[in-house]
């Protein structure tokens, strides 16, 4: 083969005696696209920060196209063709498309003088080799989170990568844009440029990786060619543990639904949408972003109210036109995004677990018992199995899958009666993906209404038994999830929108 | 297409003060007649002139994402300085300071004091609101421990100052002229509009506004970029003082005082975003141009001096209603 764009050996890695990072040996050659995976603290953010030299390693060599760098920093990194597309994009929202392309080479550069027409065929130029159509003279803030990555790919195409390192590119954006995404990263592999992919899912690694590098507790524990690799053996190598999941099954226990959803309509969202959840069912609503599936959990907590149809909680209809109105009605919602919208990131565990039932802590005076959220605490950090700490803990030490806990016991304590949860798994490691996962098949045996929207093709296979599609604002398809394969929920995500005949 | 035509005009940040300018002056105008009069029209622009150098360093401050509340003290601590300076060196050296050392000077310690500021943002973490206005308690109190809190009376002022303080251009046939102080601050508008537009220092001032850790990646060292703010910002500021105080002809320690306000919230009204990472040079213009329109007539309509600050309120929190609509509105195009 021929000489590898980069090499890694032997690199060490450690904080304050904790070892991250274990004799790591990598090798990347031109055209190549790895698959890198691990949990969260695996080591694979450290490993990727010691090749953009950003942090420096304790031991070992680095080689980019066969020069040795003893100490690389980040410029020199960046010089030698080696961009990191992070998963925030790194771009800048108050500027242009164009200033957002060129401002980077014009700093690798040293061009101290800007001319506008020279950023603006860059821009162009270098979308064009790309293949994306934007305008090089929109702000970036009007753009959609998928247009914002191509405008991070084409600024690392300006600075000549020959090794793009992208940070789970396929978690914000929808299957169609994932699809595009996937074209622009053959491109690059077509034009000699190496492509550092980080995904867990399992379809894109087939889809996409040539290879895949699997790291655990700083160690590298796969390294293998896509092809010849068991992909279903991937949470295996993650975790060090067979992870199984057992099919949720649903046990039907008779009596009326608890949640009955007729003809409801909300403008331009979504229409004639009819569905009902029994206690004990865990429901999936699935659809491509823009299919009006998150509009309609947000109505049903009502943020944004239906506005015809009917809502029936008990078989009695209900008028749900407040975040009050759901909460009295015993309805909860864990957001899509839990940093913005679910967790208070500076605040203790304690103030987090009692944020929806504040007023059942306080004692004779109205006062706050202090007491009560470090019962509150341990009880949660029970039920949720996270790992016990002081209940004065703020929410930011925590993972990105205990953080989504946190939110969950949050709204558990207001004991629901439906829980919706609005993709509860995206951006959490493989373990607690499988833990919430069992918490919420345990949560409907003890006779909850849970609605999940999701993604997750598996996800919604493995914990629910029943999925509703939607596409374009209505329901294309109700069925049993134990009727249905994993192709065909794909192809009906995928289906051309029944109203327009078009997409896009 | 003439509809997004519109709906971008309405959209751009000066647009708020350009309608606002047009609509006071028409009132103000119907009023009393001598307000569309040249003589009028400069004196206007000489009031303007020495605040709105100020408010062009603010805007940088701004723009770099903070709000800098030491620039009143930066100007006059450098200004009273080089007059006190240049002032005993004319009375007991004879020693007559060209104007261009005068401002120089001025300059050059505003830049000083200005790295002040930038060492405590990098170096402490502490933001950039508290710095400054920490800092502007410890320039003042260096200023009159060190350097001196007595008048400077236009006799004992630095003789080219008060001269310069006379210079007008573009005279009418009756006479009168253009204060010089405006063709100074314009200079700096166009020298700032220039550096903050088409220069890779100034472009990385927008960035850090937007995105402090993007910045930083794209490799921009945020200290340096920090330094060049606030000295550049610094720079300006004793500029202003400068102009300020040979445009009064007398170093009063507290001629400044208490006007902070009105120029951040001229820089704001003129589009500055006051979360940091926009702002333009022709909006701070604008927003100069129309606060002292507004501080300069309003009795003429009717509202005493007293509730001159009570209309400044209310037009802040006005400017800062429509550009969170803008926002709004620009969020739901997407």
């Amino acid at each position: 083969m021929s000489e590898p764009v980069i090499e890694v050996a032997g690199i060490n890695k450690a904080f304050s005696g904790n070892r991250v990072l274990n004799n790591i040996d990598l090798a990347v050659h031109s055209g190549e696209v790895v698959c890198l995976c691990g949990e969260n603290g695996c080591g694979k953010s450290s490993l990727i920060k010691i090749i953009s030299g950003v942090y420096s390693s304790d031991a070992g060599s680095i080689s980019i196209k066969g020069v040795n760098y003893p100490s690389l920093t980040a410029p020199q990194s960046i010089n030698a063709g080696i961009q990191v597309i992070y998963q925030d994009f790194s771009v800048f929202r108050n500027l242009t498309v164009a200033e957002n392309i060129s401002l980077s080479y014009r700093v690798q550069k040293k061009k101290w003088f800007i001319n506008y027409d020279f950023n603006r065929a860059l821009a162009r130029k270098a979308l064009a080799l790309i293949g994306a159509n934007l305008d090089a003279d929109e702000e970036i803030e009007r753009l959609s989170v998928a247009e914002k990555q191509l405008v991070a790919i084409a600024r690392a195409i300006v600075q000549d990568a020959s090794l793009v390192i992208m940070d789970e590119p396929t978690t914000a954006i929808t299957q169609k844009e994932i699809e595009k995404l996937f074209a622009v990263i053959r491109g690059l592999k077509e034009k000699g440029i190496a492509v550092m992919f980080v995904s867990h899912k399992l379809d894109e690694i087939a889809a996409i990786c040539d290879r895949i590098v699997i790291m655990r507790n700083g160690k590298k524990v796969v390294d293998s060619p896509v092809a010849d690799f068991e992909t279903e053996r991937i949470a295996y190598y993650m975790t060090g543990q067979e992870v199984s999941e057992t099919p949720f099954e649903y046990i039907p226990a008779g009596g009326r639904p608890m949640l009955e959803v007729e003809n409801a309509a909300r403008s331009g969202e979504f229409e004639s949408v009819s569905f009902s959840v029994k206690p004990g069912e865990i429901l999936a609503i699935t659809g491509q972003l823009g299919s009006g599936r998150t509009e309609l959990a947000k109505s049903l907590f009502g943020l944004a109210p239906i506005q015809s149809g009917k809502i029936k909680i008990e078989g009695r209809e209900t008028r749900i036109a407040s975040i009050k109105d759901a909460f009295a009605n015993g309805i909860a919602y864990l957001p899509e995004d839990r940093l913005g919208e679910g967790l208070f990131l500076n605040r203790s565990l304690g103030e987090n677990f009692s944020s929806a039932i504040i007023d059942s802590m306080a004692g004779p005076l109205g006062l706050i018992r202090e007491k009560r959220f470090e019962e509150l605490s341990a009880r949660w950090m029970e039920e949720l199995n996270m790992s016990r700490k002081p209940y004065t803990t703020p929410a930011s030490d925590y993972s990105g899958g205990n953080q989504q806990r946190i939110v969950l016991g949050k709204w558990l304590a207001a004991r629901p009666r439906i829980f919706i949860l609005n993709c509860p798994t995206v951006g959490v490691d493989v373990k607690s993906k499988s833990e919430i996962h069992e918490i919420m098949k345990r949560l409907a045996r003890q006779g909850l209404s849970i609605i999940m929207i999701s993604d997750d093709i598996g996800e919604i296979i493995s914990t629910s038994n029943r999925v509703v599609i939607m596409n374009a604002g209505r329901v294309t398809l109700e069925a049993e999830t134990n009727g249905i394969t994993a192709d065909e929920i794909s192809r009906r995500i995928l289906a051309d929108a029944p109203r327009h005949g078009e997409t896009e | 297409m003439k509809d997004e035509r519109l709906k971008k005009l309405l959209l751009k940040k000066e647009f708020l003060s350009v309608v606002m300018i047009v609509l006071f002056s028409a009132v103000f105008g119907a009023v009393n007649p001598a307000f569309f009069t040249v003589v009028n029209l400069y004196d206007l622009l000489k009031v303007c002139s020495y605040p709105a150098i100020f408010a062009c360093g603010v805007m940088i401050v701004l723009i770099n994402g903070g709000v800098d509340f030491s620039f009143l003290w930066v100007g006059m601590f450098s200004a009273y300085s080089a007059s006190k300076l240049f002032s005993i060196l004319q009375a007991q050296h004879g020693f007559t300071a060209p104007l261009i050392l005068i401002y120089a000077v001025c300059v050059l310690i505003g830049a000083i004091l200005g790295s002040f500021n930038a060492t405590f943002v990098s170096g402490f973490k502490v933001p950039v609101f508290i710095t400054t206005l920490s800092s502007a308690n410890i320039f003042m109190g260096i200023m009159f421990q060190f350097i001196g809190s007595e008048y400077i009376f236009p006799e004992q002022m630095p003789a080219r100052m008060i001269a310069f303080s006379n210079t007008v251009f573009l005279k009418t046939a009756s006479g009168v002229g253009l204060h010089v102080s405006v063709a100074v601050a314009a200079a700096v508008m166009v020298l700032v509009h220039f550096i903050m537009k088409y220069t890779l220092m100034g472009r990385s001032v927008y960035a850090l506004g937007g995105d402090i850790a993007a910045t930083e990646r794209i490799g921009f060292n945020l200290n340096r970029v920090r330094l060049f703010v606030y000295m550049l910002a610094g720079g300006i500021g004793g500029l202003a003082g400068g102009i300020g105080v040979s445009n009064i002809q007398v170093a009063n320690p507290y001629d400044f005082q208490g006007r902070e306000m009105t120029i951040i919230a001229a820089v704001v009204i003129g589009g500055a975003r006051i979360t940091g990472g926009s702002g333009s040079v022709a909006g701070v213009a604008l927003g100069v141009l129309l606060t002292n329109i507004l501080s300069q007539n309003l009795v003429l309509i009717g509202v005493p001096p007293e509730y001159n600050k009570f209309v400044f309120g209310l037009l802040i929190i006005f400017a800062a209603a429509v550009q969170a609509v803008q926002e709004k509105f620009e969020r739901e195009r997407r």
